[in-house]
């Protein structure tokens, strides 16, 4: 090889890392609101199947313009709830913006959409916003919006906005790269860390923050968790209190007697047991239950 | 050694024959500071330093109540101090001398436009479009209502270089040297012409980057080793030479590399450029710290968090005593470079002139060169922003600096707020009669929140160059203005007991 070839394909290699190096630096860890990750399309299924225990998904889903998309649009791993119905083969329901704008896309595509047209984190106490200072400090001495009260911003950023606003969690919920995060949308926790995994204690962990957060104030900014909660958030399973707990191991549901419930027989023979009644039974409990074992738990008359 | 080895001194230098005929100081050369001197040859980056932002208007006071130091905190928590009179934000560096000489707080309202209020659009020679109202006189009082007589001959330092030939090292007033920080500083104001000159940034013999500011040679060399480039591992290299020819000590350090954070450091950065207070002296019916004394022209060249040793603890300096609680406190400069040393996006290699002085293609030649038109990366976001984050938007660029700024400012109002109710405590503590032990330990809470919250309005980005340090040093300023009221607080409430039995 002469050496000006040699010279001439050092200088590509070189202009070609050089331009590598380039494109890795700041925006190398840009993420876009991009298209959720190709998964594995569910195999659909007879929803009368399903029907038979969802007697109110039925009547739900025969009602309107939906009749016609199957189960597995929405819930993934049906084939092996359905040849094994009960808690432990729950199906999980995707709740994802990209499970509706599969068929909505323009609907989607706009609530993605983010405006620009004021900052993130846009204090309401700076003297020219909402609710300016002296005034609302001194008004509102004692509570949790004066470490950081901000003007709103577009709905998909708003449960990133509420984890890691000053007041919420004393400050343990952080972007991953730092400022660039206001730009950033999708699942929140790609785009924020928990920067004191080893442990749930709820507390100020930075200067003037507060962790005055709770899960009714999660309501209003995701329903990511509206199958784990029970109406009114009323805490009616004993085990951890912390948010977030699956219902699935606390909570039995007994739909009699329809008879491929799963229920132990000695669930379903119990008195008060009928139809529209569910079974609320601790963790403990339940395996104790299906184990043919002593149960305890409640009886409760859905309404 | 440089570029300029064949650039012959008659470039720069007038009157050149005389001198070489009888050489002496009588003949001595005269040497032309102007930017036209260097224009000559580097004329895009001459151009380009010349060009004047729009952006904002000239003399945009600070504490109005949309600005960076708003009312009613910034009159109350200065209360005392010059920079109540008139506080701006920044305008372009060719129009910086003029700036310094007509603010209301510098020489008492002497020094005003030839035509009005036309002249925020003029540029040039600092004397061709100013005048002194009061020629006959150089006394240094204030002339009109509401100014006040602030500026001394340090200020100036940052203003202009013209006088560099006639300045001993750190301004000292030594035989030989036409200024010094003692000198009447109306004299010295009305010797000046320009603004930031090349020469400052660039040695003209070298043609190498370079630093010429003797408060920062001076922090750069100090035995105690204890600044942020000091500790920085991949500090750039310096080299102090001795210009002391006249038979004065002169300095200037040229840098092993171009260093924005350095060359930019010699004015965006905290210094100390007045006389004002020891506070381990208790008379402070008058400054104990005089022009005299080199702390007047002193560099800490440390971030926020180290300054309140650095000030009480090590050099003994405070600016201003507080008209309503008479404690002692201290006015920040300017200091970008501090704050930017060790950010994030230092971290990642940007320096000033990323964001500020970037390249620039030229419309018509296609040439490459150096922007000297130092700016908010706002109004050329192409040029700075977009090179590192090409897939942003100009508009998603603009965004993500005004959220840093929305929150940082948020912070600083608070710090404000409890700023604010911490005078009022003390102020109502002395009514109260505590007992002056309280009262010192809630002045030096004060003077604790108030390093950590005023450093943030004379730093020139809200925030923007280390949000980070930021909210740090905000959300801290707060915590200690708390502890300030809690020891007030505490000795009333004792003070009322003991008084009820």
């Amino acid at each position: 090889m002469s050496r000006k070839v040699y010279a001439f394909i050092v200088a590509v290699l070189a202009l070609a890392l050089a331009g590598g190096s380039y494109y890795t630096n700041a925006d190398a860890r840009y993420k876009n609101a991009d298209a959720p990750k190709v998964s594995v399309k569910e195999k659909a299924v007879k929803v009368e199947a399903c029907y038979g225990c969802h007697a109110q998904i039925k009547e739900l889903h025969t009602m309107g313009k939906h009749a016609k998309v199957n189960c597995s649009n929405c819930h993934k791993g049906l084939e092996k709830h359905l040849s094994a119905p009960g808690p432990d083969t729950r199906p999980v329901t995707d709740t994802s913006w990209q499970a509706c704008g599969q068929c909505h896309k323009e609907q989607m595509e706009s609530f993605m959409k983010e405006a620009y047209h004021r900052p993130a984190r846009d204090e309401k106490s700076q003297l020219t916003n909402r609710a300016p200072n002296p005034f609302w400090d001194k008004l509102m001495m004692g509570h949790g919006f004066t470490k950081e009260h901000n003007l709103t911003r577009s709905h998909v950023w708003m449960l990133v906005d509420h984890l890691v606003v000053d007041r919420a969690y004393g400050g343990r919920f952080q972007p991953k790269d730092g400022w660039q995060y206001v730009l950033e949308s999708g699942k929140a926790w790609d785009i924020l860390t928990d920067k004191y995994p080893n442990t749930n204690e709820h507390k100020p962990f930075i200067p003037q923050s507060a962790a005055a957060a709770n899960p009714v104030c999660l309501q209003c900014k995701t329903q990511d968790h509206i199958l784990d909660w029970a109406y009114m958030g009323d805490p009616i399973y004993r085990g951890s209190p912390r948010f977030g707990a699956c219902r699935r191991e606390l909570l039995h549901e007994c739909r009699c007697p329809v008879q491929k419930c799963g229920c132990p027989k000695s669930i379903r023979q119990r008195k008060g047991c009928e139809s529209g009644s569910v079974l609320w039974m601790s963790c403990a409990d339940q395996r104790a239950a299906h184990h043919g074992q002593a149960r305890k738990g409640k009886l409760f008359k859905l309404p | 050694m440089g570029k300029h080895a064949k650039v012959n001194c008659s470039n720069c230098h007038k009157g050149l024959e005389k001198h070489l005929s009888a050489p002496g100081p009588d003949t001595r050369p005269v040497t032309d500071t102007s930017w036209q001197a260097c224009g000559q040859c580097h004329k895009e980056q001459m151009e380009s330093f010349m060009k004047e932002a729009y952006h904002r208007p000239a003399r945009d006071e600070k504490s109005q109540l949309t600005n960076r130091a708003p009312n009613p905190f910034w009159d109350k928590l200065m209360m005392g101090h010059g920079f109540t009179k008139e506080h701006n934000l920044t305008r372009s560096h060719v129009w910086m001398l003029v700036d310094h000489l007509v603010v209301d707080r510098a020489y008492g309202g002497r020094f005003q436009p030839k035509d009005g209020w036309q002249y925020v659009l003029e540029s040039g020679k600092a004397w061709d479009i100013l005048t002194d109202k009061y020629p006959n006189t150089n006394e240094h009082k204030p002339f009109i209502p509401q100014s006040a007589a602030a500026a001394n001959p340090v200020c100036l330092q940052c203003k202009t270089q013209d006088h560099i030939l006639d300045w001993a090292y750190m301004g000292d007033p030594v035989k030989g040297a036409k200024w010094s920080r003692t000198s009447n500083v109306v004299d010295l104001a009305r010797s000046l012409q320009h603004g930031l000159s090349c020469f400052t940034c660039h040695d003209p013999h070298a043609a190498k980057p370079r630093i010429v500011r003797d408060g920062l040679i001076d922090a750069l060399t100090r035995p105690d080793g204890d600044t942020l480039w000091h500790k920085d591992p991949k500090r750039t290299g310096i080299r102090v030479i001795e210009m002391g020819i006249r038979g004065y000590t002169r300095k200037i350090a040229l840098l092993d590399k171009y260093d924005t954070r350095l060359q930019c450091g010699q004015c965006h950065v905290e210094y100390n450029c007045n006389p004002g207070y020891d506070p381990k002296n208790p008379d402070t019916s008058k400054y104990s710290v005089t022009m005299a004394d080199r702390r007047t022209n002193h560099f800490p060249y440390k971030d926020v968090f180290g300054l309140y040793d650095h000030y009480v603890n090590k050099v003994g300096f405070l600016d201003f005593k507080h008209t309503l609680t008479g404690g002692l406190l201290w006015k920040a400069q300017h200091p970008e470079s501090e704050t930017f040393y060790n950010s994030k996006h230092a971290r990642a290699g940007a320096g000033c002139d990323s964001c500020h002085t970037p390249k620039m293609k030229d419309k018509k030649t296609g040439k490459v060169y150096t922007s000297h038109f130092a700016v908010t990366p706002r109004v050329q976001l192409k040029e700075t922003c977009l090179k590192c984050h090409p897939k942003w938007t100009e508009e998603q660029a603009r965004y993500t600096i005004d959220s840093i700024k929305a929150y940082t400012k948020g912070k600083m109002r608070k710090a404000e707020f409890w700023l604010s109710a911490l005078i009022d405590k003390i102020v109502e503590a002395k009514k109260a009669g505590v007992d002056a032990g309280a009262i010192k330990k809630a002045q030096d809470q004060h003077l604790r929140a108030h390093v950590l919250w005023e450093y943030w309005t004379a730093e020139n980005s809200d925030g923007f160059h280390n949000p980070e340090m930021a909210r740090e040093s905000l959300t801290r300023s707060v915590d200690e203005s708390q502890k300030g009221i809690k020891i007030l607080d505490d000795a009333m409430t004792a003070k009322t007991a003991a008084a009820a039995k």
